[in-house]
């Protein structure tokens, strides 16, 4: 807990009697970049808007490299730089007045702002655009010219509040080439997002979040891990009129054997190798193996295994 | 709070055209101040009560002519309710023995000035001193335009609101008195300067103003901090422009109307006359009127106090208000 740069203790946070945030506890070490991940309604956004302090809360602890973080705010401030859910700049000026604005909130000018300000744009792949009015941009632009304006005074925490919200593949994968560009350089990233497919691509640390609780936090190798004993195996048959299912509970490790029209669906134990054994039973039943595959343990798995319900419900 | 000075001006360029709008309401206000101040004249409203077959003296008749007065003349009385309603100033009755009886709600200057009428029709001229003159009708004219240009150029932070901008503002170490000192100093400089060139250009053309160029950069000054202050005031309250803008407009309008901006409605007898000095626009006007006529008094001085008081309480509300709705400190 020492050298975490942000450390939450029994945060809790209720909006009209309703408690949105419960008892929360974590912290965020430098150079990681911790995902917070769950379904809308999680209090993630809480939890953003708490840190940043244009929340309030109703009990529990925060601390910024050790010091209460109400006692040093100004401080945090100027290390800190938030991309909001809500797209923030300014339709009517150009990328690179935007992004100068707000570096200069954080006392930046002269050259020192102008170089900044290129270097912002030229991160997000934007620095062509810079004299380009924003409401001529693309949804996806928009996005990145938002994280422009979070990173151009260099700051030390970057919180991103599900940055990637309604754009195309694209600009969706030029942001996260951009965050894992960002930590490489040591910049220390709190990500709240319910995509699975972003936090299994840039995280280095995950808390899964779901009604106001942390219920997993860990890395995405260890919640797998920890969660997920099982695995699958997917295998697409013809000529299976001698196969019989019963059969394949004589292996050792099967748990569920399903048969779905000539998909065969066999759970077994992780820990357990009888891949041979399953074919060779399907061979001796004189049935086809046209394709095989083996379903590993994802993330959506983990959240539906944890909390019962899909991350998308 | 330069970033903040700068960010505004490149925002009102891209919109010159609440610019152009501005000065141009303007220049109408004082081109009419200026043409309606010579052609105006007020008039007192007078019953002229001469009773069946009551002969019309030679006083009375010229009396009945005067070109200072609106004068009706009836054969009875009219009831004391349109004196209250304002239809008449006084009713001046002609006694059998050809003296007169008047009645009036208004002040003694007014009796004072009938009376004398009364006495000297031919010969009479009322003092011109109770009228306004030219430098305090300018200034009138200009007021309502220069309030609703401060709740125009406020639409700068009401959309930092509507947009989602401020948070990412309260984030930053930026603090809430600088961010909206920054919007405020913007606002009263872009209707100060503009404002300001019109007069001095008027000036430049030889055309009486009635102040000089000095008294009129310090009341124009004064003027748009009441309307600065009062515009991030209103806004803070809103976080859609448009409501801020049509509300504050219309109060404006309604307010500058009643306090007597262009015309001066004010019998000074009446609860409402006093009440309308809740209005920082009568207050200002008396103050300049008095500042024109070099007839400064302890209590228009306080009414001038009133409207530096009333502005300060605006900005301090403004950052409040906004501190409260987005910064958290415990």
């Amino acid at each position: 807990m020492m050298n975490a740069i942000i450390a939450v203790n029994s945060l809790e946070k209720s909006f009209g009697g309703k408690k949105v945030v419960k008892e929360i506890s974590f912290d965020v070490k430098p150079g990681e970049i911790l995902c917070l991940l769950g379904p809308n309604g999680a209090g993630k956004s809480t939890i953003i808007n708490i840190l940043c302090g244009i929340l309030g809360y109703d009990a529990g602890e925060m601390s910024y490299k050790g010091k209460n973080i109400n006692a040093c705010m100004n401080n945090f401030k100027k290390h800190l730089g938030v991309v909001p859910q809500d797209l923030a700049i300014y339709e009517e000026l150009s990328a690179a007045q935007n992004v100068s604005f707000f570096a200069s909130l954080y006392g930046l000018k002269g050259k020192e702002l102008a170089e900044k300000v290129t270097r912002a744009l030229d991160f997000v792949g934007l620095l062509e655009k810079g004299k380009d009015k924003v409401k001529t941009f693309s949804g996806g632009m928009k996005r990145r010219l938002n994280i422009a304006c979070a990173i151009a005074h260099e700051p030390e925490l970057l919180i991103m509040d599900e940055p990637t919200v309604g754009i195309d593949p694209q600009s969706r994968n030029h942001i996260l080439n951009s965050i894992k560009k960002l930590s490489q350089h040591g910049m220390t990233i709190l990500y709240t997002t319910h995509y699975m497919e972003e936090v299994e691509e840039i995280s280095t640390r995950i808390l899964i979040m779901d009604s106001g609780t942390v219920i997993a936090e860990g890395t995405k190798e260890s919640l797998k891990k920890d969660v997920f004993d099982e695995r699958q195996f997917i295998m697409e048959i013809e000529e299976d009129n001698n196969l019989n299912i019963d059969e394949f509970y004589n292996i050792e490790g099967i748990k569920k054997v399903e048969k779905k029209e000539q998909l065969l669906t066999i759970t077994t134990l992780k820990n357990i190798e009888n891949l041979d054994k399953i074919i060779a039973l399907v061979i001796t039943s004189k049935s086809k193996i046209i394709n095989l595959f083996c379903r590993t343990a994802s993330l959506e798995n983990v959240f539906l295994r944890l909390t019962g319900k899909s991350l998308r419900e | 709070m330069l970033a903040i000075l700068k960010n505004d001006w490149k925002r009102l360029m891209e919109e010159k055209l609440y610019l152009f709008v501005s000065i141009g309401l303007t220049i109408c206000a004082v081109i009419l101040a200026i043409t309606l101040t010579n052609t105006i004249e007020t008039k007192g409203n007078i019953a002229l009560v001469l009773p069946d077959h009551q002969p019309m003296t030679t006083s009375v008749s010229q009396f009945s002519e005067c070109r200072y007065f609106n004068i009706s003349i009836l054969e009875t009385a009219p009831p004391k309710s349109e004196l209250i309603q304002n239809r008449y100033d006084a009713v001046v009755t002609v006694n059998e023995d050809g003296s007169y009886t008047l009645e009036t709600i208004k002040n003694n200057e007014i009796k004072e000035m009938i009376y004398a009428a009364l006495e000297n029709p031919v010969a009479f001229v009322p003092d011109l001193n109770s009228e306004r003159k030219i430098g305090t009708n300018i200034i009138g004219y200009m007021m309502m335009f220069l309030l609703m240009q401060g709740v125009l150029y406020a639409r700068l932070f009401a959309e930092d609101k509507e947009n989602h901008m401020i948070e990412r503002i309260a984030i930053s170490p930026i603090s809430f008195w600088k961010y909206l000192f920054g919007h405020g100093v913007f606002i009263l400089a872009i209707i100060f300067i503009p404002s300001f060139c019109v007069i001095a250009a008027a000036k430049a053309f030889g055309i009486a103003l009635g102040f000089s160029l000095l008294t009129y950069a310090g009341l124009i000054a004064v003027l748009a901090v009441l309307s600065t202050t009062f515009a991030l005031f209103l806004n803070s309250f809103f976080c859609v422009a448009d409501t801020a803008n049509m509300l504050g407009s219309s109060l404006i309008v309604l307010s500058s109307i009643l306090a007597g901006c262009f015309y001066s409605f004010a019998k000074e007898k009446t609860l409402f006359d006093k009440l309308i000095h809740i209005f920082p626009q009568k207050d200002f006007v008396n103050f300049a009127n008095a500042l024109e006529k070099g007839s400064l008094t302890s209590v228009v001085e306080w009414q001038f106090l009133y409207i530096i008081g009333l502005s300060v309480l605006f900005f301090t509300v403004a950052v409040l208000k906004t501190r409260k709705d987005y910064y958290y400190h415990k």
